[in-house]
């Protein structure tokens, strides 16, 4: 047969085999094929079951060495003290409680401080050696002695305190237990004196009075938590995560799996989905153990601060979710370079070092959580996890943090899908390992999805830290401030996607949306540019009283500061640099590259939903509240994208949107004074609403008409 | 069926390039049985590579059922069943969940799919096998296995790369049976294997192949009368030892 002949339909084509009608079943199948084969092998059980059940018992004895020991004697803290009997035990509190009471006024205080008090009874005669072995700070043992012959007065209770010297907490409880046995025989003595009617009174009197401690915090052991996570997480994907990569070349399977006809991309995502599973099954397994652990040895407190509620619980559960999200991703990427197992070991372990290095980093107290690591993989979950389980975070970093965890899976897994199945993994050709970095020899019509996953790794922290940079300048005169702001969108929004378009010879009419658009098609753009700010204005005072967004008097001050400061500036500077550049570059990226790519393995509205989320979230990172109108402004461009197939009518629409907002707002004091006056927290009056929404369908229905599907021209039957 | 135009693949070893296959060009219709001959690095594993898309060519192209590899390749993937030389399993899942899985990845309906595993499992007698744990088969097994899954999916071009390897005298009649008959049903197939003697009982046409270079192709009788030798065994000792024929 020859190059021309045509294509047989002796079997169905993958189009009529509902390849493309049923991915997510698809997916299912797979990622159920590969959980079987990776939840059977007994290496998985290994660590998935036994780990857990043997490791943190052990991490517990170490944990309560380390409370123990560790900790100085300044520091508010908890002493376990051993009694020799029930019975001793119950006088002993009772002789603390009394003590305490004398000398703490507040109840509160007094429960607070019995409180990291553990009396435990210890009837084994070995008191002594738990004090040598640090198990318990102090040793209380009752000495035996001779009833007092003086008639009238009750026999003391002599105690024995074992503590260890040179050991500072051990000091510290000995010092505890004294203060207070001491106050109970002040408190006795006086009750005697008074019984015998005579006064006394103290030579010295004490009164306790503490400061605050300025200096930098003390060490928490909440600190420790996300390094234990890294360190589970870790051991549970490793395993799956080489066998289904590096274990299907190992064992002669990968051959047919790429001469099957799947995308990669599919094969790498059922395989990232059972990698994600095992190793979130890891996590529960390894929670519930810790859990229990903490629960049964009195650690909670210590490790959780406040105690192991189920809020608590809950946090740690869905940080693992990101940890086991971000890890199995990442491990993908990793073992799908490797030949086989050794060789993927040999990747993995100074990964696992080199994870090591956020988990320590988050020990030191005096590191706070800042714009460059909430976009700095692994350090932003390490750091998010730390400052959750301590109390504190704020949710601007939270959720830069999880969005760029989100995007780095994806580039990982889109890393894993270039690589895996490759000439140079299945046969081990030197040659094409640079295959991996060359580009195409022939154009292609869009980037694939791997790319604009790539793409979007990449510009999503460019983006966060140059405009954090940005804003945290603001030394800079607003008109330096504003073409900063204009190159790093440039930068980002056009220089990364049309550099990625060019390295991979996407041709830019279709990879990037430039295509000539019809006039009816840039005339509802214009109409819909004009139009929809009323529509956007009602939407963000709706997101406002949903408590989705805020605009507090700081707020509206911001605002109305930097209006005053673009008044100082000419419009034309005003309109380039904040409507006409975001909305050329901005349209470029999302409803050009990523739409382009997007639209080749999802439906229409599907990939309108998810530009527009993208849109969204990339508008939130810059200003906390603009996700909700953002990304509905985003759903209006993404389907004047899709039925004009061109970008062009979406810069135009963005740019007018843009343009006649801050035009309204350089010009309010002039429009105020002819009654038009705008106010960011009032409705808008209904006249103006019923023309924007005239506008609108106007606008529709112009554009409905000029890009609707055209039938074919009949041919006429000729005249006879 | 199967058309392949002037490819030529380089691979680089030891730093030096070395020229895998050679501006190789031949054709196979339907109905036809070719078998690729060559002593070891001769390129036939490299040639059927690169006609399912594993390999990418440096020159030239391949074509399966008019669909050209390096432009539609998920459409000559469904169309071709591959037994390649070092096929492994997935020790982990049993004999049919294997071959079910292979059969949902070539986009075959369940009900067509347990309906083509009977058949395969009576012909390739793995019937008994069916739940077993495929890491507790034996090495003639695997390969039947490796047989039933190329084919579950009843593929109009069928490439077997050393199909007989590790099966018995009664195994490799299995085989060469059911080649005849995928023959008779009109399917493309192209035979590498090392058991010439064999490939004279079961290929219409053959391509000698030395050094990535299509020395001779044709049929038996054409061979025979082209070289002068009676049998393959011969052919290949004139062809490739002309010293050791000579002493």
């Amino acid at each position: 047969m020859s190059s021309s002949d045509t294509p047989l339909r002796d079997v169905p084509s993958t189009a009529d085999r509902g390849e493309g009608k049923r991915p997510s079943g698809r997916l299912g199948r797979l990622v159920l094929k590969e959980l079987r084969e990776t939840l059977r092998d007994r290496r998985t059980i290994v660590t998935l079951l036994v780990m857990p059940v043997l490791i943190y018992p052990l991490l517990a004895v170490a944990f309560q060495r380390f409370l123990l020991t560790s900790l100085s004697a300044g520091e508010e803290k908890s002493y376990v003290i051993g009694v020799d009997s029930e019975m001793n035990l119950q006088v002993l509190a009772r002789q603390l409680r009394i003590g305490e009471e004398g000398l703490q006024r507040d109840p509160a205080e007094v429960r607070k401080a019995l409180s990291a008090i553990s009396l435990v009874a210890r009837t084994d005669e070995n008191l002594e050696r738990h004090v040598v072995d640090s198990t318990i700070h102090l040793a209380v043992i009752e000495r035996r002695t001779r009833p007092e012959q003086d008639q009238g007065l009750r026999s003391p209770r002599v105690w024995k305190l074992v503590y260890r010297e040179g050991s500072r907490p051990s000091e510290a409880a000995l010092h505890y237990v004294e203060s207070r046995l001491n106050k109970v025989n002040e408190l006795g003595l006086n009750e005697q004196l008074q019984r015998l009617h005579v006064t006394a009174s103290m030579p010295a009197v004490t009164m306790r009075e503490p400061i605050g401690y300025s200096g930098a915090p003390v060490f928490s052991l909440a600190a420790l938590i996300p390094l234990i996570l890294v360190l589970m997480t870790v051991t549970g994907a490793v395993y799956p995560a080489i066998d289904l990569t590096a274990g299907e070349r190992e064992r002669g399977t990968l051959e047919t799996l790429i001469a099957a006809p799947v995308p990669r991309l599919g094969l790498l995502l059922a395989k990232y989905v059972a990698v994600l599973t095992v190793a979130m099954l890891t996590a529960l397994v390894n929670l519930a153990a810790m859990t229990i652990t903490a629960q049964s040895t009195g650690l909670g407190a210590s490790l959780f601060g406040g105690g192991l509620s189920f809020e608590v619980v809950a946090n740690v559960l869905l940080l693992l979710a990101l940890f086991a999200a971000f890890f199995s991703a990442i491990l993908l990427a990793i073992t799908s370079v490797a030949r086989s197992f050794k060789e993927a070991q040999a990747y993995i372990i100074p990964l696992m070092l080199l994870c090591l290095v956020p988990g320590v980093l988050c020990l030191m107290p005096s590191l706070e959580f800042s714009g460059w690591m909430a976009v700095t993989p692994l350090v932003n979950i390490v750091m998010l996890a730390r400052d959750l389980l301590e109390g504190g975070v704020h949710p601007g970093l939270a959720s830069a943090a999880i969005c760029s965890t989100v995007l780095y899976i994806g580039a990982a897994i889109a890393v894993a899908a270039r690589i895996f199945g490759t000439d140079a993994i299945l046969y081990g050709s030197q040659a094409t390992w640079t295959d991996l970095l060359r580009r195409p020899e022939e154009p292609c019509n869009v980037a694939s999805i791997a790319t604009a996953l790539l793409g979007l790794a990449i510009m999503f922290p460019c983006y966060f830290v140059l405009a954090n940079s940005l804003a945290r300048s603001p030394e800079l005169p607003m008109n330096q401030r504003l073409l900063v702001a204009a190159l790093i969108t440039i930068a980002v929004f056009a220089g990364i996607p049309s550099g990625l378009a060019t390295i991979g010879r996407v041709r830019w009419s279709s990879g990037l949306g430039f295509a000539r658009a019809d006039w009816g098609a840039l005339l509802a753009a214009a109409l819909l540019g004009v139009s929809l700010w009323p529509l956007a204005h009602e939407v963000f005072l709706l997101s406002v009283k949903l408590g989705m967004a805020s605009l507090g008097d700081q707020q509206r001050e911001a605002v109305e500061g930097l209006l005053r400061q673009f008044q100082a500036l000419p419009l034309w500077f005003v309109l380039a640099t904040m409507a006409l550049v975001p909305a050329v570059c901005e349209e470029l990226c999302f409803r050009g590259f990523l739409f382009g790519s997007l639209r080749t393995r999802f439906s229409g509205w599907a990939t309108i939903a998810m530009t527009a989320l993208l849109f969204g979230v990339f508008h939130e990172v810059l200003s906390a509240g603009r996700i909700f109108p953002s990304t509905l402004l985003g759903l209006a461009l993404g389907f004047l994208r899709l039925r004009a197939h061109s970008v062009v009518p979406c810069m135009v629409m963005h740019a007018l949107h843009n343009g006649l907002l801050l035009t309204i707002g350089y010009h309010r004091e002039a429009l105020a004074s002819r009654g038009w006056n705008y106010n960011e927290q009032a409705h808008l009056p209904i006249t103006w609403l019923a023309c924007s929404v005239l506008a609108i369908v106007l606008a529709l229905a112009i554009l409905w008409n000029r890009t609707r599907p055209r039938p074919a021209n009949t041919p006429q039957p000729a005249e006879s | 069926m199967i058309t392949i135009h002037e490819i030529t693949k380089r691979f680089w070893a030891g730093g030096a390039q070395v020229l895998a296959v050679d501006h190789l060009s031949f054709a196979v219709g339907r109905g036809e049985v070719y078998g690729l001959l060559g002593p070891n690095g001769a390129g036939k594993t490299t040639t059927i590579r690169m006609i399912v898309g594993l390999l990418r060519p440096d020159a030239g192209y391949a074509e399966v059922a008019g669909y050209r590899t390096s432009q539609s390749p998920d459409e000559v993937k469904a169309r071709v069943g591959l037994v390649s030389a070092n096929d492994g399993v997935y020790p982990w899942l049993t004999v049919r969940e294997m071959l079910l899985f292979f059969a949902d990845l070539y986009g075959v309906s369940t009900v067509a799919a347990r309906d083509k595993l009977e058949t395969l499992a009576d012909l390739f007698q793995l019937r008994s096998l069916l739940h077993r744990r495929c890491s507790l088969l034996s090495t003639g097994q695997r390969q039947r296995v490796t047989l039933a899954r190329a084919l579950i999916h009843s593929p109009p071009v069928v490439l077997l790369d050393e199909p007989t390897r590790g099966l018995d005298v009664l195994g490799s009649q299995v085989v060469i049976d059911y080649v005849r008959q995928l023959r008779d049903e009109g399917k493309a197939l192209i035979v590498s294997t090392h058991r010439l003697d064999e490939a004279e009982r079961l290929c219409d046409r053959f391509g000698l192949l030395h050094q990535g270079q299509l020395r001779h192709e044709g049929t038996l009788e054409e061979l025979r009368a082209a070289t002068g030798c009676n049998t393959l065994v011969d052919m290949f000792r004139s062809f490739f030892q002309p010293a050791q024929v000579a002493t």
